[in-house]
């Protein structure tokens, strides 16, 4: 080309024509495929039930959510490795796909601008562009083959896709650096990468018309695989791409531990019966979901159950639904997805935590366990804890005639019928039958009777708040519960409830809204003494010589975002130092009670108590402190297990009545 | 005219909850007998009905109507009158009548009973012809009816005149038998708080623990047991005493069974039966009885059903689904 | 004959003359002696044995039969033949086929039933039965009046036994079955028992039980507590951790994920006692526990316990009861 050509290059200019139109019409071919492929796929998804009322979250707002994210990928740096570069690859993608737009418009509209200064500054940022995006996945490819990631999906599908990206972008620089190669333009230099290769070409003696063969060779290679990655994107995790985004967007705002509102009499009325045997029968979002999954496996990293090596793989849950999608309308959804691998969740909601795409893993398990509960099959574990909560309303099996006698010997003023409770000590199923947790409620009540706080509790009309039914799936049984809560607690006028499982506060917090008006406020009761210390109302004066480290209740701290409280508390004691444990916060290991696994007890090669007890004891603490009943019983059966000095496992609340003296 | 009902069940409440037979019953009939099953609810409670029409019940139809060929009753089923109840049903139908069953299997000519016979023995029927087959307590529960499916039936209004309900007291044992030690149920659940601490100087435990080396605790150990009843030190010789406790055993266990096969093997203290040889010449200890013993003597053990799984509330299987080879 | 089949107020009836009919015949003896009657024992079995034994427990009249293949024959037999004598009081064994037998005789006779019964009573010519509930944890009172009968069941262990008196004399005589052209109850054609198997019995069953934890230190523990609990007669249970650590089934896990337990006697060897254990047998009635770890939260749930080893204390035990 002449010296003082404008600064451009001829957009296929090597290109023939019959190549050229041979290419649009493919591409348009594969565009137009994939797009069929995604509406039949989303017109599937509207297949599946209606999905429950969503709080707030307006069109504009959403978008901006999934803007953000793709921005700052905040959730997906929480792997660096994976999420650096994952951040190269989407950027590069990005600028590259830029490019090829501009490219088009370019050459295919009237407008014209790809020359000069532009052109130049384009040409290094795509250029930028193409090596962040071949960097990036050239660390995913790295760590598939070299690294010991457990988490990744190892399947020849997988990394197929992973490899024809790698093509892609490989074959889009040679057919740059052989295009450049042909004369080498001096401006060509803005192309950093292009220009290398061009002068690794001439070097060893391709420039020319050797160059321009390069080029069309290389042309239509990465023109095919252009054109099969446009027709692939409905598939394999490159779904993720476009299901990812939807399911981000139309992500919950609910708490981490709350299900969603299940309207049982509309159910009724449309003659369906609650929970989901079949695709079908799951919501729509439910659908979406399972399709946006990357398979990266970061729920199955994080899950306890997991973890102890029980069948439970939540992946597997979620490419189950979405293999179930792929086969008949009336596939028992069971035989994808085995009970064992149901019962075995604890519901701590890592997983939802986890997912960078936002999936509602645990949701789906509770949904597929109403199915179950529906279709009568269940472990005799769970049927035994629904018969004792709808009969004696508490799944320990304990006559309801015995809910007070944790408190032999201590005052604590039970409330008559019909009398105005102002603030309400609830003490929940664990804290009245279950050693480990009427330890805690003894120690809350004789710290509510030295401040001198005007009380009450309910005594024997005190039900279960249906926690352990609704996680089992006995949605039926949840509401019953509730609703007749609901209108004790109305008819007493409670203004404010204090209760110290964090499994009654959640569901006082955000499930029993779901179900009616509710005129009370819900206070654990880590929040109650941080604020009472706070307030200078308890002293905590005696020493309390010990190493501690906390262990977040999976539905106060991941739950509900309440980590600070019971730390506020600790470091107000005197002489108390604490440690934390590699999962703490709302990354926390779950105890292993929650979903009725205290009951169900699904096997396998470890516990889970044992695991985080052994994760406790590594820190080097002396004490594993907790906020709930569950977790202070699980973590005791937990510490057997272990081999070294004695570690005490305490509820918050005991620490501080030994430190006021109490 | 509908066809002859293959299974009927009668099922009704007991201070207002659904005993566990009768939902065991229902569970059997449904699962057997498919949907050729009647309901009938004596007292026509409606939690009951909604019960079995969840459950799969086809119909509710008074027991007069009534004409099944196989009745599962449960235990709120036959209401105050109990046993009598069953009784006078199958003396009407003539019908046979067995008590005490865990599981029905229906087979071409009649239906297959398993039942509970005490201390671990089952005896395994084969009915043909009517029959009246009172659940036991113990059976398992091979079927979960959820809320919903109960709040889904429309159960239609029965008009049945309520019985007069039993006014219970507690049990005032008999003195010339009674142990009177006065322990209830009440006073494991003390101990048990006691050993975490949660009675401040609550129940007294009366707790004995020695620290001593090991044939001092094994003397202690021995004296314990010998003094509770549980071995006995002194060599008795062969004597009718003897003789009747070992026919005292064998026939509460079996008592229509030729005794021949009454070896020791049910008998608690595999004593060396009734010889010299060994020379370790056991007695058993007395019965004596108690509260616990008698409620225990009452519920009976609770052996595992025909090819399902005992009620083990522990590790696999989880599905209630799995056949057990245990058992 | 009039004069000697009258006045028999009280009957026992029964398969065979076992020691739980003789406990029954005991009450029955008492009871006829309060009310100035006779007591009978009603047979369904041919054996020679014992009967005479009955008459020494207090049997006055001792009547029996061939056993009939049919529970029909068998409740129309013993209905015609007790009635004629008018009774009062009928008892009956407490297990499953004598239950059905005294129902069914109680519904043809349009007779009173308690069933279970903890005993009877005799005031003014009123009948009071104690009936129990079916946990055996309450009672009640119920009155048959003077012209009312009523058949009670007992199960074995509940009535006393009337000493043997060897000097005693009554009659025995068979009777023939009632037949009729038509049977009106059709009865199970085929029957079979399946005995309890100690091995594998079902812990729950046992009335003793050895339990292994941890302090067994290994699968090898559990063997030699299978000899110890032979000694005692009683059935091996283990703790979840035993479990876990694949020493034993998990049949035999005590606890609140395994099985909940009410021996007579519950011995913990190397168990420490975690609230989820205890939960599983905190209702036995004797609890020894032997551990070297005195602080063992299991020690405050014991009657008896023992800081020792425990391999030690077992063999020392088993030396001794040889």
């Amino acid at each position: 080309m002449p010296v003082n050509e404008p600064v451009t290059r001829e957009i296929m200019g090597n290109v023939p024509m019959w190549l050229a139109v041979a290419f649009y019409m493919a591409a348009l071919a594969a565009c137009g495929w994939a797009l069929l492929a995604l509406v039949r796929r989303f017109r599937q998804h509207r297949r599946g039930r209606r999905a429950a009322p969503r709080e707030s979250s307006s069109w504009v707002g959403s978008v901006a959510a999934v803007l953000g994210y793709l921005t700052f990928h905040r959730q997906l740096l929480r792997d660096r490795f994976a999420g650096v570069a994952h951040i190269l690859l989407f950027y590069g993608f990005v600028v590259l796909f830029i490019g090829t737009c501009l490219v088009f418009l370019e050459h295919d509209t009237p407008l014209h601008f790809f020359y000069g200064r532009f052109y130049l500054v384009a040409s290094l940022v795509i250029d930028l562009g193409g090596l962040a995006f071949l960097a990036g996945l050239s660390m995913f490819l790295y760590r598939r083959l070299f690294g010991n990631s457990r988490r990744i999906l190892r399947r020849a599908y997988v990394a197929a896709l992973l490899w024809l990206l790698l093509a892609i972008g490989l074959t889009g620089f040679v057919l740059e650096g052989a295009r450049i190669a042909v004369d080498r333009p001096d401006f060509e230099r803005w192309s950093v990468a292009g220009y290398a290769i061009g002068l690794g070409l001439n070097g060893i003696g391709i420039e020319g018309d050797a160059a321009l063969r390069l080029h069309r060779f290389s042309w239509t290679v990465h023109a095919i695989l252009c054109v099969v990655f446009f027709a692939l994107l409905p598939w394999g995790f490159f779904s993720h791409m476009v299901y990812g985004a939807v399911s981000w967007a139309l992500r919950t705002r609910r708490s981490r531990s709350t299900l969603r509102p299940v309207d049982l009499q509309a159910q009724a009325r449309a003659k369906q019966v609650p929970g989901a045997s079949t695709w079908p029968q799951l919501s729509w979002i439910d659908l979406l979901q399972a399709d946006a999954c990357t398979t990266c496996g970061r729920c199955n990293e994080v899950c306890p159950a997991h973890a102890a090596g029980k069948p439970l793989h939540p992946r597997d849950v979620v490419l189950g639904v979405r293999e179930a999608m792929d086969s008949s309308d009336t596939l028992d959804l069971q035989s994808l997805i085995d009970a064992d691998v149901l019962w075995s969740c604890t519901t701590c909601g890592a997983c939802n935590e986890a997912c960078p795409v936002g999936i509602e893993v645990y949701d789906k398990i509770v949904e597929l366990r109403r199915g179950t509960v529906e279709a009568g099959v269940v472990p005799t574990a769970a049927s035994d804890c629904f018969e004792s909560s709808a009969e004696e309303f508490n799944p320990f099996r304990k006559p309801n005639a015995d809910r007070m006698s944790w408190a032999a010997g201590l005052n604590v003023p039970v409330a008559a019928e019909g009398m105005p409770i102002e603030l309400l000590y609830w003490v929940g199923c664990a804290g009245s039958f279950d050693p480990d947790g009427c330890s805690v409620s003894r120690s809350m009540v004789k710290i509510l009777n030295h401040l001198g706080t005007s009380y009450r509790v309910l005594g024997t009309r005190e039900r279960c708040t249906g926690d352990p039914a609704r996680r089992m799936g006995e949605e039926g049984l949840f509401q019953e519960l509730a609703r007749a809560n609901i209108v004790t607690l109305k008819n007493h006028g409670v203004q404010r409830v204090l209760t110290h499982c964090p499994h009654c506060f959640n569901s006082f917090r955000n499930e029993y809204p779901q179900l009616d008006d509710v005129a009370f406020e819900v206070e654990h009761h880590t929040q109650f003494l941080a604020r009472m210390i706070a307030e200078g109302k308890l002293k905590a004066g005696n020493g309390v010589e010990q190493k501690v480290t906390f262990h977040d209740p999976c539905y106060l701290g991941r739950g509900n975002g309440e980590t600070q409280a019971p730390r506020r508390v600790l470091s107000s004691l005197p002489q108390l130092t604490q440690v934390e444990m590699p999962r703490h916060g709302r990354e926390s290991f779950c105890c292993g009670a929650g979903g009725g696994s205290l009951w169900l007890d699904v096997r396998g090669e470890d516990r889970v108590e044992n695991i985080r007890a052994r994760e406790a004891a590594d820190t080097g603490a002396d004490t594993i402190v907790t906020g709930c009943p569950f977790c202070k019983g699980m973590l005791a059966a937990g510490r057997e297990s272990l081999d070294g000095p004695e570690i005490d496992v305490r509820d918050l609340a005991e620490l501080v009545v030994q430190a006021e003296g109490l | 005219m509908p066809p002859t009902p293959k299974a009927a069940v009668i099922i009704g409440c007991i201070d207002g909850i659904l005993p566990a037979s009768d939902r065991a019953a229902t569970a059997l009939a449904v699962t057997q007998f498919g949907d050729v099953v009647v309901l009938c609810s004596p007292r026509g409670e409606e939690a009951a009905l909604r019960y079995g029409l969840g459950a799969g019940a086809r119909d509710v139809v008074p027991i007069e109507e009534c004409n099944a060929l196989v009745y599962l009753v449960g235990r709120g089923g036959a209401g105050v009158d109990g046993d009598l109840m069953v009784a006078q049903l199958a003396t009407a139908r003539h019908a046979a009548l067995v008590l005490d069953v865990l599981d029905v299997e229906a087979c071409a000519d009649g239906v297959r009973v398993r039942r509970d016979l005490g201390r671990g023995a089952r005896e395994e029927l084969t009915v043909t012809g009517p029959a009246v087959l009172m659940v036991a307590d113990d059976a398992p529960q091979r079927m979960y009816v959820s809320r919903f499916r109960q709040m889904m039936a429309a159960p239609p209004p029965v008009e049945a005149a309520a019985n007069q309900p039993i006014s219970w007291g507690p049990v005032r044992l008999r003195a010339k038998t009674a142990d009177l030690t006065g322990r209830t149920a009440g006073a494991a659940r003390d101990r048990m708080f006691a050993a975490f601490g949660l009675n401040d100087g609550g129940a007294a435990t009366d707790a004995h623990i020695i620290t001593a080396d090991a044939e001092v605790c094994a003397e202690h150990l021995v004296r314990y047991l010998a003094h509770h009843g549980f071995v006995d030190r002194h060599f008795a010789a062969a004597d009718a005493p003897v003789d009747r406790s070992e026919h005292r055993q064998a026939s509460a266990v079996m008592p229509n069974v030729d005794h021949t096969l009454s070896d020791s093997s049910h008998v608690r203290s595999p004593r060396a039966v009734q010889g010299p040889a060994g020379g370790r010449h056991r007695r058993p200890r007395p019965y004596r009885l108690t509260v616990g013993r008698l409620g225990k003597l009452l519920r009976g053990p609770r052996p595992p059903g025909l090819a399902q799984p005992p009620r083990v509330r522990g590790p696999f299987p989880v599905s209630t689904m799995k056949v057990s080879t245990h058992g | 004959m009039v004069d000697s089949d009258s006045n028999i107020g009280v009957w026992v009836i029964d398969d065979a003359p076992s020691a739980a009919c003789v406990e029954r015949l005991g009450d029955a003896r008492r009871l006829a002696n309060t009310m100035g009657t006779r007591v009978a024992v009603l047979l369904a079995g041919c054996e020679a044995d014992g009967r005479q034994d009955l008459i020494h427990h207090g049997a006055d009249l001792v009547l029996y039969f061939v056993s009939p293949a049919d529970m029909g024959t068998k409740v129309r037999t013993t209905a015609e033949t007790i009635k004629a004598f008018g009774p009062r009081v009928v008892f009956a064994g407490g297990n499953a086929p004598a239950r059905e037998w005294a129902a069914l005789v109680a519904a043809r006779q349009d007779w009173m039933l308690v069933s279970p019964a903890l005993m009877v009573d005799w005031q003014d010519g009123d009948i009071t039965v104690t009936r129990l509930d079916h946990t055996g944890r309450r009672s009640c009172r119920l009155t048959a009046s003077e012209q009312q009968s009523v058949v009670v069941t007992m199960r074995t262990g509940v009535a006393v036994e009337w000493p043997a008196d060897t000097s005693r004399c009554g009659e025995l005589r068979e009777i023939e079955i009632a037949t009729e052209a038509e049977t009106d109850v059709k009865t199970g054609s085929t029957s079979r028992i399946i005995p309890a198997d100690p091995a594998t019995v079902d812990i729950r069953h046992a009335d003793c039980l050895v339990a292994g934890g941890r302090g067994l230190g290994g699968k090898e523990g559990f063997d030699l507590l299978r000899r110890f609990a032979e000694t005692l007669g009683a059935g091996v249970a283990a703790s979840r951790m035993a479990v876990d650590l694949g020493w034993i089934e998990h049949e035999r896990q005590v606890g609140q994920t395994g099985k909940t337990v009410e021996p007579d006697l519950y011995i913990a060897c190397g168990i420490s006692g975690a609230s989820h254990h205890l939960d599983g047998m905190s209702h036995a009635k004797h609890i020894v526990a032997i551990n070297t770890d005195p602080d063992a939260p299991i020690f405050k749930l014991a009657h008896l316990g023992l800081v020792a080893d425990l391999y030690a204390v077992l063999q020392g035990v088993e030396r001794r009861c040889r």
